[in-house]
């Protein structure tokens, strides 16, 4: 096992790395420069523009660039931004809890909702709840994200004015303490809501057909010739090695969470990283958005490596591949 | 082929899948008959659907039914072509990472797990910012960057084809690797491909609607999704230029996802299984 | 009918206009003269982007601008009818040779941090500005030193006499920063860029970035204290959801820029206020000159019969603002030429042009292609898909190309790989911003053109101080402009303002003439 967890690691660092380069390359290679931005639409003088140039190592041959970020990163350096003059962390560090909270919220209600849904689904196979159920799955996994939000502002915020339209606090308040915090729970609903909803057929799949596909198993078909209740099968027995895929699910799911919540929180005004990644890449604001790729991009293998690390603990013939 | 037909229609969903993509598919091909000029620009501006607009018209002037009617016929390029283009390399890079195995699928597998890594939909942001936002690059790079889910499931295939009996039949009649690629594992293992390239078509449809909606639409094409960005602003007062065209979309997406699923339950062995 | 019913009407009008006019005799403060101003209260702004920074001089920062109107001042500035008005100066001279300018500062004024205000800031932050190429840069080289003789006087010496210097003065990047903070530091870097220190109406509390910045009231302010409590942005990005938030009552003031055809129905919302204002600025096709086809002045002719701004007012901006038929605006009247005008919307007469020139149609009825590239934006979207249909009338295809501003500059003003595109700016606070646009050096005209004539006009123009001398010359510019048409102007753009009518002392409203744009410190709130 260790064995294996050492070669996951590592393989899963070198991709890292990888990715950085490349993205890197990428972001050189577009047309625009960063120092040109900077001075808005008026010509600059070419003495401005080589000196901000020089301020941000920007003059340098790509790869003396791309040789510097790398050491600055290992250092645990993620550079200063240039449209912002501050330290890309520290940037970072600002705007992610905001997005943690609200995908790890709209992911978790919906892992509930949806392996709830699924399961109930699974145990009603064919009834017309469960053609319902699977139809309206369906629906919602075919729904833009940012066409829902909307909707959902017009109808709970604007028309039942049930909560608040955007942002995540009422500055109005100043609230502190326990208030402020039901304060952010008032303007959580909406986008946790918009972004669960459409993250729920996922889920709801997954679980309905492997809950269905163990319901068949031989074992339980004996388990059920020995005079066990259904219920009684299903909760010690079937309903454990169902669960199995979505777990799996989940875990890779979750890398995807950063991502995936960027068109909400332009939506509802959540001052999270979908909004600062935009206005990065609007601005060329090549330190920042490094910084934030890497970011997304180390999430992302994180829950990789973790679901195939929980894979393999489960599953020992994996590891031997 | 007629075992695969029935299995399809005995599919929940399959059929349905068939009919809506038919009718999606039909009004593109058929556009200039179901509809006017998407582009012209008359003198009613937002008016309500009536006998002379029947979804009503756009801030612009612009015939809302002309232009989801014409909007179709971007969403299936985009989506079909950066599906195709998608298919394409998972195919290949699959195929050849498994069934020469060793360190050309190592490096492979490297490289599908860097794509698998990377946050898609803000790499095809930054391509699409910088590079130019023409349908062109927007399929493009959509295709290139979804393409390791088909590797995986390609790859999948090939390591359990190559040991089968007419894999090694093949090999000791002395056909060379290409061949055999090309001609017994490619076209045996291509099932779950197809099926689940149905599933990218709705995929790349929806992501282009989300770049529509960051305003990153190309503006000489009519799409669903840039349609949904310019009724936007008028979501209260004339809610019918958002609403048709995202509507068009969750039925298109629908229609793929039915088709898709139909698919896996005829070819896919396991998945019916589990299908019950 | 009651007659004498309108007597004690108008015994009161004339009671309280008598207290009005005496309370306004008494006291040289600049608060409102309404009985029922309320004290106290929060005033909440949404608003599209957080600042770069709280750093007013360094950068372009167009999010920035708004907010820095409330921390800072300048020392002249512009009141929302583009006037000049004092600030820090409270009266200045200038001498009879046009270069010295002598600065009266306000006495007693003190930065947020308890230090005092003195003359020596206002110089080092014009120097600072010329010294490290601050976003003004262009606008203040005609400096040659600056003075501060005393603690309350500033003189300023040009290289030559230039009119337009004080309005340059009075509109961007060039708030005054405190020295004592800022000397001997990176300004880029300085700490004060996160918390800012100035002298304005209101001190910096907090910046919750990507949610909200709050501003508090200065007691301490020179021309006396806000009579509100606080000021809160909040940052709204997107103007639907910001709109959604202004309506719900969230927010007072709605400064995201919502989009014009939101106004016929927000003019019907009982508590909202509205206005439309006439703004110095147009929006204009302007084309490329170095190379062809746009380099022939048939096209360029033909092109501008054949957009129909007419259609372009009403449907890209839902009626506001005028079509425009002059090459400069009309809001800084006394430069304005009514004679020199364009052509009349006249496709058939375009059709004509084109074909005597050359441009005939192939088998699909397209003469030529042209590429417009524009940058991101509703109205310009719209406004680029009118044009794009008014000249496919006349046989002209135009493949458009939105790109974000970065791309756009990198393509249309460095490497001129365009056709058409299209523009719009403040064309003030002097008419010597046409040098900017269409003087062969200007910094903001990078498409090519060239009129020596033109150039020598506006050069004498500058030179001159009175506005009396400058207008006739003023006048040739445009009447060449509309021969020679360096630019298609489209319209005149219009300034939105959105607020809750409980929302009183604003700059375009009761404090007119008093404070800048987004100054707050005259704003009081008249509810529960």
């Amino acid at each position: 096992m260790r064995r294996y967890l050492a070669r996951r690691v590592f393989s899963t660092l070198l991709i890292l790395l990888i990715v950085v380069v490349l993205n890197f390359l990428l972001m050189h290679l577009a047309p625009g420069d960063p120092a040109r931005i900077l001075t808005g639409l008026e010509q600059p003088s070419p003495e401005t523009l080589q000196a901000l140039r020089e301020r941000y190592g920007l003059d340098r041959p790509l790869w003396v660039q791309l040789g510097r970020y790398l050491a600055q990163v290992a250092r645990g350096d993620l550079g200063r931004s240039i449209v912002y003059d501050q330290p890309v962390s520290q940037l970072i560090a600002e705007r992610l809890p905001a997005t943690l909270l609200l995908t790890v919220t709209s992911a978790v209600l919906a892992f509930v909702a949806g392996t709830l849904a699924g399961t109930f689904s699974a145990t009603r196979y064919f009834s017309r709840t469960d053609l319902f159920l699977s139809f309206a799955s369906y629906v919602l996994y075919a729904t833009p994200s940012f066409w829902l939000g909307l909707m959902l502002i017009l109808v709970f915020a604007s028309w039942l004015g049930w909560f608040p339209t955007s942002g995540m606090v009422d500055p109005r308040l100043g609230a502190t303490g326990l208030a402020r915090l039901l304060d952010i729970l008032r303007h959580l609903v909406l986008p946790a809501s918009t972004l669960a909803l459409v993250q729920v057929p996922v889920y709801y799949r997954i679980t309905r057909s492997s809950v269905v596909s163990v319901l068949k198993e031989d074992f339980v078909t004996t388990l059920r010739a020995t005079g066990m209740s259904e219920s009684r099968i299903f909760r010690k027995y079937a309903l454990k090695n169902a669960i199995l895929p979505t777990v799996t699910i989940f875990g890779l799911h979750m890398g995807y969470v950063v991502t995936g919540a960027a068109l909400v929180e332009i939506v509802f005004g959540w001052p999270g990283m979908g909004r600062l990644m935009l206005g990065a890449v609007f601005r060329r604001d090549y330190p920042l958005l490094m910084g934030i790729y890497l970011i997304m991009s180390a999430c992302v293998a994180a829950m990789i490596l973790l679901t195939d690390l929980l894979y393999a603990w489960l599953d020992p013939r994996i590891r031997y591949q | 082929m007629s075992a695969f037909w029935s299995l399809f229609r005995q599919s929940r969903y399959g059929p349905w899948g068939l009919a809506i993509l038919a009718l999606v598919v039909g009004t593109a091909v058929f556009a200039p008959y179901l509809a006017g000029d998407p582009f012209a620009l008359g003198d009613l501006t937002l008016a309500p659907p009536s006998r002379a607009h029947l979804l009503g018209t756009d801030h612009l002037g612009r015939d809302v039914w002309s232009m989801t009617v014409y909007g179709s016929r971007v969403s299936l390029v985009v989506g079909i072509t950066a599906a195709l283009v998608s298919a394409g390399v998972g195919i290949a890079l699959g195929a050849v990472a498994g069934y020469f195995g060793g360190w050309v699928d190592e490096v492979i597998s490297k490289i599908t797990d860097v794509f698998l890594m990377t946050p898609t939909f803000f790499l095809i942001l930054i391509v699409v910012v910088m590079f130019g936002n023409s349908m062109f690059y927007v399929m493009l790079v959509i295709g290139l960057t979804i393409w390791p889910a088909n590797a995986r499931l390609m790859r999948a295939q090939a390591l359990t084809l190559r040991e089968r009996t007419f894999t090694m039949a093949a090999r000791a009649l002395g056909d060379s690797s290409w061949r055999i690629l090309l001609r017994h594992i490619i076209p045996n293992g291509i099932y779950p491909v197809i099926a689940n390239t149905t599933l990218q078509m709705a995929g790349a449809i929806l992501t282009e609607a989300g770049l529509s909606f960051l305003g990153l639409g190309d503006p000489n094409t009519v799409s669903w999704g840039q349609m949904i960005y310019t009724g936007r602003p008028y979501l209260v007062t004339a809610p019918w230029v958002s609403f048709f065209p995202g509507l068009a979309i969750v039925i298109t997406v629908m229609g793929f996802y039915f088709l898709g699923d139909g698919l896996n339950f005829a070819l896919n062995p396991r998945f019916k299984e589990r299908q019950g | 009918m009651h007659k004498r019913k309108w007597l004690p009407t108008v015994l009161s009008a004339i009671l309280v206009l008598a207290i009005a006019s005496a309370s306004v005799g008494c006291g040289g403060k600049q608060t409102p003269t309404q009985p029922t101003t309320k004290k106290g209260g929060t005033l909440v702004v949404a608003y599209w982007d957080d600042p770069i920074s709280f750093n007013p001089d360094a950068k372009v920062d167009d999010a920035g601008y708004g907010i820095y109107q409330n921390i800072f001042n300048k020392l002249v500035t512009l009141d929302a009818d583009y006037n000049i008005i004092p600030d820090l100066a409270e009266k200045w001279e200038i001498s009879p040779d046009g270069k010295t300018y002598t600065f009266h500062l306000a006495k007693n004024v003190k930065w947020h941090d308890g230090q005092p205000f003195t003359a020596e800031d206002a110089k080092w932050t014009l120097e600072t500005i010329l010294e490290k190429k601050g976003q003004a840069f262009a606008n203040l080289q005609v400096i040659e030193k600056v003075e501060a003789p005393d603690p309350t006087t500033l003189v300023v010496t040009l290289k030559q006499p230039n009119a337009p210097f004080l309005s340059f003065l009075a509109w961007y990047g060039t708030f005054i920063m405190p020295k004592h903070i800022y000397e001997g530091t990176d300004w880029l870097n300085n700490p004060a860029n996160q918390k800012p220190v100035g002298t304005g109406p209101f001190r910096f509390v907090e910046w919750q970035k990507g949610d909200h910045i709050t501003l508090e009231a200065n007691p301490d302010y020179f021309k006396g204290a806000p009579l509100l409590d606080k000021v809160i942005y909040r940052i709204i990005p997107d103007a639907s959801t910001a709109l959604q938030a202004f309506l719900n009552g969230e927010v007072d003031i709605d400064q995201t820029r919502p989009s014009l055809s939101e106004v016929p129905n927000l003019q019907k919302t009982p508590g909202v206020k509205v206005m439309v204002l006439p703004a110095p600025s147009r929006h204009y096709v302007t084309f490329n000159f170095t190379k062809d086809p746009t380099r022939k002045l048939e096209l360029r002719k033909a092109i501008a019969l054949a957009i129909n701004r007419q259609e372009i007012v009403e449907k890209a901006l839902k009626g506001f603002g005028a079509p425009a038929k002059g090459f400069y605006t009309p809001a800084i009247a006394w430069a304005y030429n009514d004679k020199a005008t364009l052509p009349d919307y006249n496709p058939e007469e375009a059709k004509r042009i084109l074909d005597q020139a050359g441009f005939t149609p192939d088998k699909d009825g397209v003469r030529l292609r042209l590429t417009l590239p524009y940058f991101t934006g509703a109205e310009w979207k719209d406004i680029a898909t009118i044009i794009k249909a008014n000249l496919k009338e006349v046989g002209i295809e135009v493949k458009l190309e939105e790109l974000e501003i970065s791309a756009w500059m990198k393509k249309v003003i460095d490497n001129k790989d365009f056709d058409l595109t299209l523009l719009d700016g403040f064309q003030g606070p002097d008419p010597d911003n046409l040098r900017l646009r269409v003087g062969t050096k200007g910094s903001i005209q990078f498409m090519g053109y060239s009129n020596p004539e033109i150039d020598r006009l506006l050069e004498e123009a500058a030179g001159k101080t009175t506005t009396a001398e400058r207008a006739p010359l003023y006048f040739k510019v445009q009447e060449l402009m509309a021969q020679d048409l360096p630019i298609v102007p489209l319209s005149e753009v219009v300034a939105l303002w959105l607020f809750r009518d409980y929302v009183h002392g604003l700059s375009v409203l009761e404090g007119k003439g008093k404070v800048t744009f987004y100054d707050y410190s005259l704003v009081w709130l008249d509810k529960k």
